[in-house]
C-alpha cells in the first residue's frame, strides 16, 4: 500500500530529518510510529501526502511514486489528522465535513450535507453537527477532524499524535473510534506515545530515532 | 489640507485645456448657457430657503446674459478653488461667481467687462481695541480661501497672519470666537455682518481708513474664446442699456434691498492693474 | 437649532433636488455605501495579491497601497477630478469622481485590514485545508477569506464611518452632499455657522451611529446563523 524506499530529507539549514528510511505498510494494516520527540515521525508522515517533499529515495502509494500524482488527487487518497486539531473555525462541525465533500470531492450541495451528517453520526457527533468548533471539547473536535479526513474514503489515514493535545478523560472516545476504524480494515499510520494504544490497535510498531527507522516489529511482540 | 488643495490647484493650472470647437457655437447648439457659481455666497449666489433654488445677483446676471444669447440658463455649483480649473476643462461655459480680477486669474481666464465693483475692507471685533490697519501687524486675520479677500490681505497686510476658511460664515465665526482679530471681506458683506451683530457681544467695526483693494468682478470665459467673450460683453452692455442691470442691481443691492446702494460703476473693461 | 432644522431639513436631506442635483444626506449615504461596496471586493483582491501572489504581484500591490496611502485624500480627489478627463478624453461628474476616488482610497485602506485578518489565520488552518485535497481557490474563498473577513468585521465597520465622513470632501469637486448643504444653509443664515455645524455634527453622529448599529446587527446575525 505505502512503501518508503531509502527516504531521506535534509532541511535547508543542513540538518537531516530522515535518513534512508525503508518500510512498507500493507493494505488494512495499522502501523504505530513511536520514537522520541524530534526523531522525524511527523516529517515521515508528511512525506506521504507531500506536505514535505523528499530529497532522496521515494514514497510509493499503491505502486505509484507520490511525486507523479496530482497533488489534490494524492491528498484525496490520503487522509490526514493533525495533533493540533485544525477544524475550520468559521464552520460548524457538519460544514467542516461538507466543505471537503463538496469542494474537494465535487459532490452536490445536498449530497455533501447528507454524507457529512452520515460521517458525523459514525464518529458519534451527530447531535453536535451544527456547533462551531469553539463550542466543542478537544475530543469532540478531533472526532470531527477524523470524520473530515475520512469522508472522501481515502485509501490510508495518517494521524499525527491524534490524542496528545487532549485531556486524559477525552482520549477514550477518540481511541475507541480509531479502534473501530482499524477493525473495519482502514489502513492507518498513527504517531503515538501511548504504549497501550500501540499494543491494542496497531499491527506493527515502527521505532524512529534520529531520522532512522531503527525497528519494525509486530505490535504483539513489542508488548511481550 | 489647505496646502494640499493649493498645491493641487497650482498643478492643475498647467493641465492642458480640453480642446473644443468654438464655445459660442457650442452654447448656441446646446441651447444652454451653463454658469459656474459657488452657491454659498450670500446675496450673490445662495439657496433661497423657501424653495431651495439657487438665487442672487450673480444668478440674475447669468439669466440675463443667457436671455441675450437666446439660450436657456443653467447653473452648476462649484467650489471656490475649483472654479477656474472646471472652466478650463470645459465643465461649464462661463464663471459668474464674484470672480474678482487678479493678475494670476487673468493669466488663466479671460475677463468680461466689469459687472460689480466691491471694496475689500478689514473689520475687527469692536471690543478688540484695534483701530488702525497698522495695529494689525503680527495679528491673525481670516478670509475665505482662494478668494479675492485672501489675496487682498496678503498683498496689503503682509505683516498679518492670514487664516483661510472654506466659506465666509466660517471666516466670520473665527473672528467671533477670537481665533482671528479681524476678517477681510467685501464692504457689502461686512455691512451686512455689522448690521446683524450690532449691539450684540460679537459686534464688529469696519476699519474704513482705506480699502485693502478695489475688486472688479467680471464674468470668466475660457482663454481664447474670443467670440463668446464678445457675446458676453455685448450682453452685459445690452442689459445695461435696457435698464435690466439696474433692476437686478436694485433688487439685490440697491433700493429694493437692505443695502440701498446706488450703482457707482459702468459696464466697462476692467482696469488691468 | 430646532428652527434651523425645521426651515432647512429638506436641503439637509436631499439637497436642491429637484431644482438641482440630488444632494444632502441622501447623497452622502449613496456615495459612502456605493464606494465601500465597490471597494471591498477590490480590497480583497489586493490583500490576496499581497499575501498569496507571486513576489512580483505582491510587490505591485504593495506599491499601490503605499502610494495611495501617501496622498492626502483631498488632493487625490481633486487630482482625479481634473486629471482623469485629460487621460480619458472626457469629463467625469463630481459624484462619479468622488466614488471612484473613494473606491481607490478605501480599497487600499481596507486591504490592509483584510491582510491583517489573513495573516492572523493560523498556519494549521491552511495546512489542514491542503491536506484534505482542497485546491488554491477553494482554500482562499472558503477557508481564508471568510475567516479574515470575520476577524476584520469590527475594523471594517470603523472604516464605514470614516468613509461617511470622507464624503464631505466631495463639495470641492461640485458634488453636493450633507456638508455642502450645511454650507449653503450657512450662506443664508450668515451669522450662525456654529449652530449649523453643531446640527451637521449631530446628523453625522446619528448617521454613523445607525450605520454602525446596522452593521453590528448584521454581523451578529451572521455569527448566529453560523453557530447553530
Ligand atoms: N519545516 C522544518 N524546517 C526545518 N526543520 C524542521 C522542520 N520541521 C521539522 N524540523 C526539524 O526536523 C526534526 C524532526 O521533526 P519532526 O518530524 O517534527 O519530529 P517528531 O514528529 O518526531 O517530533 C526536528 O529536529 C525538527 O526541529
Ligand atoms: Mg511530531
Amino acid at each position: 500500500m505505502i512503501r518508503f524506499e531509502q527516504v531521506g530529507k535534509t532541511w535547508r539549514d543542513g540538518s537531516a530529518a530522515l535518513e534512508a528510511v525503508d518500510g512498507e505498510v500493507r493494505r488494512g494494516e495499522v502501523v504505530a510510529l513511536c520514537g522520541p520527540s524530534g526523531a522525524g515521525k511527523s516529517t515521515l508522515l508528511r512525506t506521504v501526502n507531500r506536505l514535505v517533499e523528499v530529497d532522496r529515495g521515494r514514497v510509493v502509494l499503491d505502486g505509484t511514486d507520490v511525486r507523479r500524482l496530482r497533488l489534490d488527487r494524492l491528498r484525496r487518497r490520503v487522509g490526514f489528522v493533525f495533533q493540533s486539531i485544525d477544524l475550520f473555525r468559521h464552520l460548524s462541525a457538519v460544514d467542516n465535513v461538507a466543505l471537503i465533500l463538496r469542494r474537494a470531492g465535487g459532490l452536490s450541495r445536498g449530497e455533501s450535507r447528507q454524507r457529512a451528517e452520515l460521517w458525523l453520526d459514525r464518529v458519534g457527533m451527530a447531535d453536535r453537527a451544527g456547533s462551531l468548533p469553539a463550542a466543542l471539547s478537544g475530543g469532540q473536535q478531533q472526532r470531527v477532524a477524523i470524520a473530515r479526513a475520512m469522508c472522501l474514503d481515502p485509501e490510508v489515514l495518517l494521524l499525527d499524535e491524534p490524542t496528545s493535545a487532549l485531556d486524559p478523560e477525552l482520549v477514550t472516545g477518540v481511541r475507541t473510534l480509531l479502534r473501530d476504524l482499524a477493525a473495519r480494515g482502514t489502513t492507518m499510520i498513527v504517531v503515538t506515545h501511548e504504549a497501550g494504544f500501540a499494543r491494542g490497535v496497531a499491527d506493527r510498531l515502527w521505532q524512529v530515532t534520529n531520522g532512522r527507522l531503527v525497528a519494525d516489529r509486530p505490535a504483539r511482540e513489542a508488548a511481550a | 489640507m489647505k496646502t494640499s488643495l493649493a498645491i493641487a490647484a497650482l498643478f492643475l493650472a498647467f493641465l492642458p485645456a480640453a480642446a473644443s470647437a468654438d464655445q459660442l457655437d457650442d452654447v448656441k447648439a446646446k441651447g444652454e448657457l451653463v454658469c459656474g457659481t459657488i452657491g454659498t455666497v450670500p446675496i450673490f449666489s445662495f439657496q433661497s430657503p423657501t424653495d431651495r433654488q439657487t438665487v442672487g445677483y450673480d444668478i440674475d446676471i447669468c439669466n440675463a446674459v443667457a436671455a441675450q444669447l437666446k439660450v436657456k440658463p443653467s447653473l452648476k455649483l462649484v467650489s471656490g478653488p475649483a472654479r477656474i480649473p472646471e472652466l478650463t476643462q470645459n465643465r461649464y461655459d462661463i464663471i459668474v461667481s464674484t470672480l474678482g480680477w487678479t493678475k494670476e486669474r487673468a493669466a488663466q481666464v479671460d475677463y468680461s467687462d466689469v459687472y460689480w465693483v466691491s471694496n475689500q475692507y478689514v473689520a475687527v471685533r469692536s471690543d478688540s481695541g484695534v483701530g488702525t490697519l497698522a495695529a494689525l501687524s503680527g495679528r491673525k486675520l481670516s478670509a475665505q480661501s482662494a478668494s479675492t479677500s485672501a489675496l487682498a490681505a496678503k498683498a496689503a497686510l503682509p505683516d498679518s497672519e492670514l487664516l483661510t476658511f472654506e466659506d465666509v460664515p466660517q471666516s466670520f465665526l473665527a473672528v467671533q470666537q477670537g481665533k482671528t482679530v479681524g476678517i477681510v471681506l467685501s464692504e457689502l458683506m461686512l455691512e451686512r455682518y455689522r448690521a446683524e451683530t450690532a449691539g450684540k457681544p460679537g459686534a464688529i467695526t469696519i476699519l474704513r481708513e482705506k480699502p485693502l483693494m478695489i475688486e472688479y468682478d467680471g464674468i470668466g470665459v475660457r482663454k481664447g474664446e474670443v467670440r463668446l467673450l464678445q457675446a458676453v460683453n455685448d450682453a452685459l452692455h445690452a442689459i445695461e442699456a435696457s435698464g435690466e442691470l439696474d433692476r437686478i442691481f436694485d433688487r439685490w443691492l440697491g433700493k429694493d434691498s437692505e443695502f440701498k446702494l446706488t450703482r457707482g460703476f459702468k459696464v466697462a473693461p476692467i482696469p488691468q492693474t | 437649532m430646532i428652527d434651523i432644522l425645521s426651515d432647512h431639513w429638506l436641503i439637509l436631506l436631499i439637497g436642491q433636488y429637484p431644482h438641482g442635483p440630488l444632494g444632502g444626506l441622501a447623497m452622502t449615504v449613496i456615495m459612502a455605501v456605493t464606494s465601500l461596496a465597490l471597494a471591498l471586493p477590490l480590497a480583497l483582491a489586493i490583500a490576496v495579491a499581497r499575501t498569496e501572489g507571486t513576489p512580483r504581484i505582491a510587490r505591485a500591490a504593495q506599491i499601490f497601497v503605499d502610494l495611495v496611502r501617501a496622498i492626502p485624500l483631498l488632493m487625490f480627489v481633486f487630482w482625479v477630478y481634473f486629471a482623469a478627463p485629460v487621460l480619458l478624453g472626457r469629463p467625469i461628474g463630481g459624484v462619479a469622481t468622488m466614488i471612484a476616488a473613494l473606491v481607490i482610497y478605501e480599497s487600499s485602506y481596507l486591504s490592509e485590514i483584510v491582510r491583517a485578518g489573513i495573516e492572523a489565520i493560523p498556519d494549521g488552518q491552511i495546512e489542514a485545508a491542503r491536506s484534505l485535497g482542497l485546491r488554491r481557490w477553494p482554500i482562499l474563498s472558503r477557508v481564508v477569506l471568510p475567516q479574515a473577513l470575520q476577524a476584520s468585521a469590527p475594523s471594517l465597520i470603523v472604516q464605514l464611518n470614516s468613509t461617511v465622513k470622507e464624503t464631505s470632501l466631495a463639495f470641492v469637486i461640485s458634488a453636493p452632499e450633507l456638508t455642502f448643504s450645511a454650507t449653503q444653509i450657512n450662506a443664508v443664515l450668515m451669522t450662525r455657522p456654529l449652530k449649523v455645524f453643531a446640527l451637521l455634527a449631530a446628523v453625522y453622529f446619528c448617521l454613523c451611529g445607525s450605520l454602525s448599529l446596522a452593521a453590528g446587527l448584521m454581523e451578529t446575525q451572521f455569527r448566529r446563523r453560523r453557530a447553530n
